[in-house]
């Protein structure tokens, strides 16, 4: 198939997939410290939660900012029955909400809540339910974008959430081993439990790319996408980026790193876990780019001819 | 009420653009912007190779994808079965361009002007040294302005004092036939019935107001 002229759409580009990509890493190291607190993991617990708010919210400003018209932005609440752009709003705002009043329950000056810890796992469990609508929305918001066959598949929605849990573990483990590396020790403990955590979901991650890109490879509509990714334009983005950065990179790192976890110098260790975060950080961004630039409308027919639909350019 | 449509009848197409222009004429769109245009085809091999123009436009669909994603009300349908977009309301998201299976959407981030000795200066300027130019500009900026999203509106404000949208009574060929779905008898409807008038890409089951008539 020709694959020279197919063009991804460009309304949508970096600054969405930044977006995409910082309330993923939010929503899911959220999600991952709430489930931590239950388990009791102190540490853990409290970076994932603490990231929750602050980056779902920084996402916000690169929303705003891809607007036409910013002053606007709050008219993006209305219409919450048809939109997933007004649906998403609402989500974002009430997770962005719960778990600010999460930080600060949690944190100075508003200790004395922490000591009614029921409420606070009352407000997590809450939480934990926007924080995976956070994830998941997203998918689905791209889906409902019909003429483009590859974002319309209900794999899109599972796959920014694993790779939501998956970056937000990482981003996890950045601040933890950041910690670590300041303080000396007491986080070794964490950091191993989540690495082996952060290795199944890199695994999973593939699969779940794997049976997307299967998936959009066979539909005869979302073929010519499947393969601007896999060997066209962004071939590069994807096996250099995704793939070989994103997740081969880490996981190799993380396995030397649990292999030899008892042996090496701790330092050594953490350092090792801090390298392998920032390239799997970096990887996430790039699949939400690649998914985005990957967005090819479907041609129009007429009498046996297929039309591609010229790309807006501004 | 009506309901407004168009017939193109791609026989008599002959892919010369001037819908295209005649429509830039009209609405003095920004460069780059094309609210009706004119796509080109193949298909076949030597000695029985095709080329077919196809006009478009927007569909002014029934059932409207552009509408079900605008998250503001920005783009409403007409009871006329105009679908239009209101300058106040449009937050300027895109979600539209990339909702509309026809490609009818046109977002307008920054004004630019035809004219390059321009491009550098703030909008809406006030010394210019073309008239056309300022004109334009001015024009625009009355009626959309920057930041929103535009499209085809069918010419509504021509259609109302009872004239015929630019592009139909531009075509040389007379391939474009504009009238009332909704009465069986006028011209539109009746080149439908009786010349196997379709619509393009009816998968997407939005009912566009757009019948094309069949080239060969
Ligand atoms: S053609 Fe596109 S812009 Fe026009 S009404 Fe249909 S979906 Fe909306
Ligand atoms: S760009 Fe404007 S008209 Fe289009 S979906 Fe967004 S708010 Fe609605």
């Amino acid at each position: 198939m020709e694959i020279k002229n197919i063009e991804g759409q460009t309304e949508w580009g970096w600054k969405i997939a930044a977006y995409l990509f910082l309330a993923g890493v939010g929503a899911g190291g959220y999600a991952a410290g709430v489930i931590a607190d239950f388990l009791h993991w102190e540490f853990i617990a409290r970076a994932g939660i603490i990231i929750g708010f602050p980056l779902v919210f920084i996402g916000t400003f690169f929303l705003i900012a891809d607007l036409g018209v910013k002053m606007r932005a709050l008219r993006a609440f209305m219409n919450p029955g048809t939109s997933w752009i007004a649906k998403g709003t609402w989500i974002i705002s009430i997770f962005m909400v719960l778990g600010f009043i999460h930080i600060v329950t949690w944190f100075w000056p508003f200790q004395w809540l922490e000591a009614m810890r029921g409420l606070r796992l009352a407000l997590s469990a809450l939480n934990l339910i926007f924080a995976l609508l956070t994830m998941i929305y997203t998918g689905v918001l791209l889906g409902a974008s019909r003429p483009i066959p590859i974002w319309s598949t209900a794999v899109l929605p599972l796959l920014f959430l694993v790779s939501a849990v998956s970056t937000g573990v990482m981003a996890i483990l950045l601040l933890l081993s950041c910690y670590g590396i300041g303080t000396g020790s007491e986080v070794e403990a964490s950091l191993a439990r989540l690495a082996k955590l952060d290795i199944l979901l890199i695994i999973l991650e593939f699969i779940v790319i794997a049976s997307y890109l299967q998936a959009t490879h066979r539909t005869v509509e979302s073929r010519a996408a499947a393969l601007l990714i896999i060997r066209g334009k962004l071939s590069g983005y994807f096996w250099g980026g995704v793939i070989s950065v994103g997740l081969l990179l880490p996981i190799l790192i993380e396995i030397i790193d649990v292999l030899f976890f008892k042996r090496a110098p701790l330092e050594a260790t953490i350092i090792l876990i801090f390298a392998s975060t920032i390239p799997g950080l970096i990887g996430g961004l790039l699949l939400r780019f690649v998914v985005l630039a990957a967005g090819v409308k479907a041609p129009l027919r007429a009498a046996g001819i297929e039309y591609t639909i010229p790309r807006v350019t501004l | 009420m009506a309901r407004y449509g168009f017939v193109i009848d791609l026989k008599k197409c002959y892919g010369c653009y001037t819908c295209q222009l005649a429509c830039k004429a009209e609405h003095l769109t920004p460069p780059g912007i094309f609210w009706g245009r004119c796509l080109k085809g193949e298909t076949g091999k030597y000695p029985t190779a095709i080329r077919q123009a196809l006009p478009i436009l927007c569909m002014q669909c029934d059932d409207p994808e552009c509408k079900k994603v605008c998250p503001t009300k920005a783009t409403t349908k007409r009871d006329d079965g105009i679908v239009v977009v209101d300058r106040k309301l449009c937050i300027g998201c895109r979600y539209c361009v990339l909702a509309c299976p026809y490609g009818a959407r046109y977002p307008v981030p920054q004004y630019r002007s035809y004219f390059e000795e321009h491009k550098n200066l703030p909008a809406p300027l006030e010394h210019s040294t073309n008239p056309f130019d300022d004109y334009a500009r001015a024009k625009w900026f009355d009626k959309y302005g920057e930041g929103i999203n535009t499209k085809c509106t069918f010419c509504h404000e021509r259609v109302e004092k009872e004239m015929q949208p630019a592009c139909v009574v531009s075509c040389p060929a007379k391939a474009r036939y504009f009238g009332d779905l909704e009465d069986p008898e006028s011209e539109i409807s009746l080149l439908i019935k009786t010349q196997r008038g379709f619509q393009l890409n009816p998968e997407f089951g939005s009912d566009p107001a757009v019948y094309y008539l069949p080239p060969r």
